[in-house]
C-alpha cells in the first residue's frame, strides 16, 4: 500500500513541476512588455459600466464572458499590467493541469496507450509539458487577452467528456461537460468549434456504439447528449444573436485577409514560432508536416480517445477554412484550442511509433521538449523586449518631459488606448480620428476625443503627437505648429513596430498690436 | 449544426441583389479616349443595392448605421444634433492615370447650419500622399448664403508649400450629378443639374497625375448640428487603371454549398465506415 502512495506523490510532484516550468515561462517581461491595442482594448472593455461593456462587446467581434471575468478580477486584483496580464497567466496553468488530466484519461483510450495508471501519468506530464512550454500557448496567456480562458475550458471540456463515457453517463458528470461547453462558446467565437468537434466525436462514438449492438449504452448516451446539447443550444440563443450582430460589422470593415497558402503555412509557423507576422515560414511547413503525419499515425487504428483528439484539432481548422471561403475568418492566434489537441496527436503517435521501447520514445520526447525550447529562444530574441518598450517607454518619457499643461494626442487610435493606459490620470490625452476611422468606435468615447480646434488652442501651449509616422508635420492640424523634441521606440508587435514622438508647440508670437508690418 | 448555422449566419446578412446594374453608366465626357479608359467601376445603389465588396463606410462606428440601402439609392441620413464631420462611403481601391468620375445624388433634407462651413454631399477624390492632396466637388448649404454653393476645389503640395483652389458657384437643384475628370495633370470639373444628362464644364485646374487612393462620397455636416438626408444613386469610375479592384461586375459570394456537400458525404461516409467496422467486430471478424 505504501508504494502507490509514494508513487503517486512522485507523479504529483512532477505535474507540480511541470506547473512551476508553466509558470517560469510565463513570468519573463510581464510588466515590462508594454501592452498592445489588443490587450488595452480588453482593459478598455472591462472598465466600463457593465450596460456600456455590453453595448461595446456587441459592437465588437468577441463574445463577452472574457470581459465580465476580467472585470470582477480587476475589482478585486487591480488594473496594473501584472494583475491583467496575471488573469491570464492563471488560466494558462490551468490549462497545463486540464491538459495532464485530459491526457491521462486518453492514454486509457487511445490506440497509443494501455490500461497502466503510470503510463498514463507519464503521457500526461509529457503533454502537459509541450503545452506548458509551447510558445504559441505561452503567448496566448501572457496576453491580456480570452485566449487562455478558452485553453483551460477546451481541456475541461475534453477531460469532462472522456470522464463522461468511462462512467457511462453520470449525471452531474454530464452537466459539468455542458457548463463547460457554454463558458467555452461565450469565451470566444472560435469554441464553437470545439463545441462542434466535440459532438462529432460523440456522433461518431454513438455509431460506433450502434454498430457494437450495445445499444443501451447507446441509448444513455444519445438521451444524455442531447439534453445537453440542447441546454447548451438554448442558452447559447442570446449568443448567437450577438454573433450574427458581429457578423454585418466583420463584413462591413473587418482587417482579416483572405484565406490564402501564405496564410495557411504561416499558421503553422505561428504554432512554433508566434510572432503575429509569419516571420517564420519555412518552420510552419515543418510543423505542418509534423502535425498532418501525426495524425495520420493517430487515426490508424485509433480508439475513442484519438477520434476526439483528431476532430478537436481539425475539425475547428476545416470549419474555419470552408467559412473563409465566403468570409475571411481564418486569424492564427484563433487556433490556440486546436493546437493543443495538435500537440496531444503529437504525443500520441509518439508513444504509437516507440510502443517496443521507451529509448527512442525518449529521445524523440527529449527532441520535442528541445524544438520548443529553442522556439522560445528565437520567440525572445524576435520580440527584443529590452530594445522595444514601445508605449510604455513612450509614455514614461513624454510624462517626464512635458509641462503639466501640455497635452497628448495620438491620431491613430491603435496607439490611443495603450496610451490611456500608461498615462491613466498623469495628463490629458486624446485621440483625434483619423477620417475613415473604420475600427474602434466600440471603445471610443467623446470624452476621448479632441477636435481640430481643440488640437489648435492646445498648440499654443505645446502638444505631444504620438503616431506611427516619422513627423506628421504635414497635418493639417499642425500647421504653423513648430517640431519639437523628437522620440523613436521600437515595439515588440508586427502590428505595431515603430513609435515616435515629438513634441509640437505654436511659436511664440507677439501680440498682434506689436508685430510690425509686411 | 456549426455548417448549418454558418451556412445561415454567413449568408443572411448578404445582399444578395449586388449584382447587375439597371442603370447604365453616364455616357463618357469625351475629353479622353474610350479605349484608354481600360477599367470601369460601376454600382446603381438603386433597388437597395450596397456593395459590401468594393465600399467602405465611414465612419464604421454607430454614425455607420445612417448609411442605409433604399429603392432610391444608397440613403445617408444624419440626423439633427449628430454633429461630427459627417458620414459617407469611399472605394477600397484607387484610380491610375486619366479617370472620369460620375456620381448622382439627390438631397431630400438639408437644413441650414448655424456653425461650420457647409452641409451637403461631397465627392472627394484624395491622391496617394494622403488628405491634403485631393480634388472635389460640393453641393453646401452654408450659413451665410442663401442658395447652395456648388463647390470644386483641389489641394496639393508642392515643393514643399500646400496649394488650395477653392471655388464657388450656385446650385439650386436638389439632385443631379458631379462629374471629375483628369487628364494628365488637368482635372475638369463638370455638373449635371436635376435629372439632365447633360453636363456643363465648370472649371478645369493643373493638379498632379499621382495615383488616388480612394473615391469618396460623403454627407458632411461639419460639425454644424443640422440634418441631412441625401440619396447616392449611383457611382461610376472609368480609369486607365483601377488598383485594388479585380472584378470587372461585383459579384456576391454565394455560400459554396458545394463544401457542405462534401463535408457531410464525408461525415456520412465515415459514419458507414465507423459502423461497419464495429459490426464486424461485433460479429467477431477480427
Amino acid at each position: 500500500m505504501i508504494r502507490p502512495r509514494f508513487a503517486t506523490a512522485a507523479w504529483d510532484r512532477g505535474l507540480l513541476a511541470v506547473v512551476i516550468i508553466a509558470v517560469a515561462m510565463r513570468l519573463p517581461y510581464l510588466t515590462e512588455r508594454s501592452l498592445w491595442y489588443d490587450e488595452a482594448s480588453s482593459w478598455q472593455t472591462a472598465i466600463f459600466s457593465f450596460p456600456e461593456m455590453l453595448r461595446s462587446v456587441r459592437l465588437n467581434v468577441h463574445m463577452p464572458l472574457y470581459y465580465i471575468l476580467l472585470k470582477g478580477w480587476m475589482a478585486v486584483w487591480g488594473e496594473s499590467v501584472a494583475a491583467l496580464r496575471g488573469f491570464s497567466v492563471v488560466f494558462g496553468v490551468l490549462t497545463v493541469i486540464g491538459m495532464d488530466r485530459f491526457a491521462r484519461e486518453l492514454y486509457r483510450v487511445s490506440a497509443s496507450g494501455d490500461d497502466r495508471e503510470s503510463g498514463g501519468r507519464g503521457f500526461g506530464l509529457v503533454v502537459a509539458g509541450l503545452v506548458a512550454v509551447s510558445p504559441f500557448q505561452v503567448f496566448g496567456s501572457i496576453e491580456a487577452r480570452m485566449y487562455s480562458l478558452g485553453t483551460a475550458l477546451v481541456a475541461l471540456s475534453s477531460w469532462l467528456l472522456l470522464r463522461v463515457l468511462r462512467q457511462h453517463g453520470r449525471g452531474r458528470l454530464w452537466w459539468a461537460y455542458g457548463a463547460t461547453c457554454i463558458g467555452l462558446v461565450y469565451a470566444h467565437h472560435y469554441g464553437l468549434f470545439s463545441v462542434a468537434a466535440q459532438f462529432l466525436f460523440l456522433a461518431f462514438y454513438l455509431v460506433w456504439l450502434f454498430g457494437l449492438g450495445a445499444r443501451a449504452e447507446a441509448r444513455a448516451l444519445l438521451t444524455n447528449s442531447a439534453a445537453v446539447g440542447a441546454v447548451i443550444a438554448a442558452v447559447y440563443l442570446p449568443g448567437f444573436a450577438l454573433l450574427r450582430t458581429q457578423v454585418g460589422r466583420v463584413q462591413q470593415d473587418y482587417w482579416i485577409q483572405e484565406l490564402r497558402w501564405r496564410s495557411f503555412w504561416g499558421t503553422f509557423s505561428e504554432f512554433l514560432v508566434p510572432t503575429h507576422g509569419f516571420d517564420f515560414l519555412v518552420a510552419g511547413w515543418v510543423v505542418a508536416a509534423v502535425a498532418a503525419v501525426s495524425c495520420v499515425v493517430v487515426a490508424i487504428r485509433g480508439r475513442r480517445g484519438d477520434g476526439l483528439v483528431l476532430a478537436s484539432a481539425l475539425v475547428p481548422m476545416l470549419l474555419s477554412a470552408a467559412i473563409s471561403t465566403v468570409q475571411p475568418i481564418w486569424v492564427a492566434r484563433y487556433f490556440r484550442f486546436a493546437h493543443l489537441f495538435l500537440l496531444t496527436a503529437v504525443a500520441l503517435a509518439v508513444w504509437k511509433v516507440t510502443r517496443p521501447s521507451s529509448v527512442p520514445r525518449s529521445v524523440l520526447v527529449v527532441l520535442l521538449f528541445a524544438a520548443l525550447f529553442v522556439a522560445n529562444v528565437l520567440l525572445w530574441k524576435y520580440l527584443d523586449i529590452p530594445n522595444g518598450g514601445g508605449m510604455r517607454q513612450a509614455v514614461a518619457t513624454i510624462l517626464k518631459e512635458r509641462r503639466h499643461d501640455e497635452t497628448i494626442v495620438t491620431f491613430d487610435h491603435h496607439q490611443y488606448f495603450t496610451a490611456k493606459y500608461y498615462v491613466g490620470n498623469k495628463a490629458p490625452i486624446r485621440l483625434l480620428p483619423p477620417e475613415g476611422l473604420f475600427w474602434g468606435w466600440h471603445l471610443i468615447r467623446p470624452p476621448d476625443l479632441i477636435t481640430t480646434a481643440q488640437l489648435r488652442a492646445g498648440l499654443r501651449r505645446g502638444v505631444w503627437v504620438i503616431d506611427r509616422e516619422p513627423v506628421p508635420a504635414w497635418r493639417p492640424e499642425l500647421t504653423g505648429a513648430v517640431p519639437g523634441r523628437a522620440y523613436e521606440f521600437h515595439y515588440y508587435m508586427s502590428l505595431h513596430r515603430e513609435l515616435y514622438v515629438q513634441r509640437f508647440a505654436l511659436p511664440d508670437l507677439p501680440p498682434a498690436q506689436e508685430r510690425s508690418g509686411p | 449544426v456549426a455548417l448549418a448555422s454558418s451556412a445561415g449566419i454567413w449568408s443572411a446578412p448578404r445582399n444578395p441583389a449586388a449584382v447587375v446594374p439597371t442603370v447604365p453608366p453616364a455616357a463618357d465626357s469625351g475629353l479622353i479616349d474610350p479605349a484608354r479608359l481600360k477599367e470601369e467601376y460601376h454600382h446603381d445603389f438603386r433597388d437597395n443595392r450596397y456593395d459590401h465588396r468594393w465600399l467602405l463606410i465611414e465612419p464604421s462606428g454607430p454614425p455607420s448605421r445612417l448609411v442605409k440601402p433604399d429603392p432610391r439609392g444608397l440613403r445617408i441620413a444624419i440626423p439633427a444634433k449628430v454633429g461630427g464631420l459627417g458620414v459617407g462611403v469611399f472605394t477600397r481601391f484607387g484610380i491610375h492615370g486619366d479617370c472620369e468620375i460620375t456620381t448622382t445624388f439627390e438631397v431630400l433634407t438639408a437644413e441650414k447650419p448655424t456653425t461650420g462651413v457647409g452641409v451637403g454631399p461631397e465627392l472627394y477624390v484624395r491622391t496617394v500622399d494622403g488628405w491634403s492632396n485631393y480634388v472635389s466637388m460640393y453641393r453646401w448649404l452654408t450659413r451665410d448664403g442663401d442658395k447652395p454653393i456648388l463647390g470644386f476645389a483641389s489641394a496639393r503640395k508642392a515643393e514643399g508649400k500646400p496649394y488650395l483652389d477653392n471655388r464657388k458657384n450656385t446650385m439650386t437643384a436638389k439632385a443631379g450629378r458631379f462629374r471629375i475628370v483628369r487628364v494628365g495633370p488637368v482635372v475638369h470639373y463638370f455638373v449635371a443639374e436635376g435629372t439632365s444628362d447633360t453636363f456643363r464644364e465648370l472649371q478645369q485646374v493643373e493638379f498632379v497625375t499621382k495615383d488616388f487612393d480612394r473615391v469618396r462620397f460623403m454627407c458632411q455636416v461639419n460639425d454644424a448640428p443640422s440634418a441631412l438626408d441625401v440619396l447616392l444613386k449611383d457611382l461610376t469610375i472609368r480609369a486607365e487603371g483601377l488598383p485594388g479592384w479585380t472584378g470587372s461586375v461585383p459579384q456576391p459570394k454565394r455560400f459554396p454549398w458545394w463544401i457542405v456537400v462534401a463535408a457531410v458525404s464525408c461525415v456520412v461516409a465515415l459514419g458507414v465506415g465507423l459502423w461497419w467496422t464495429a459490426a464486424r467486430k461485433a460479429q467477431g471478424v477480427e
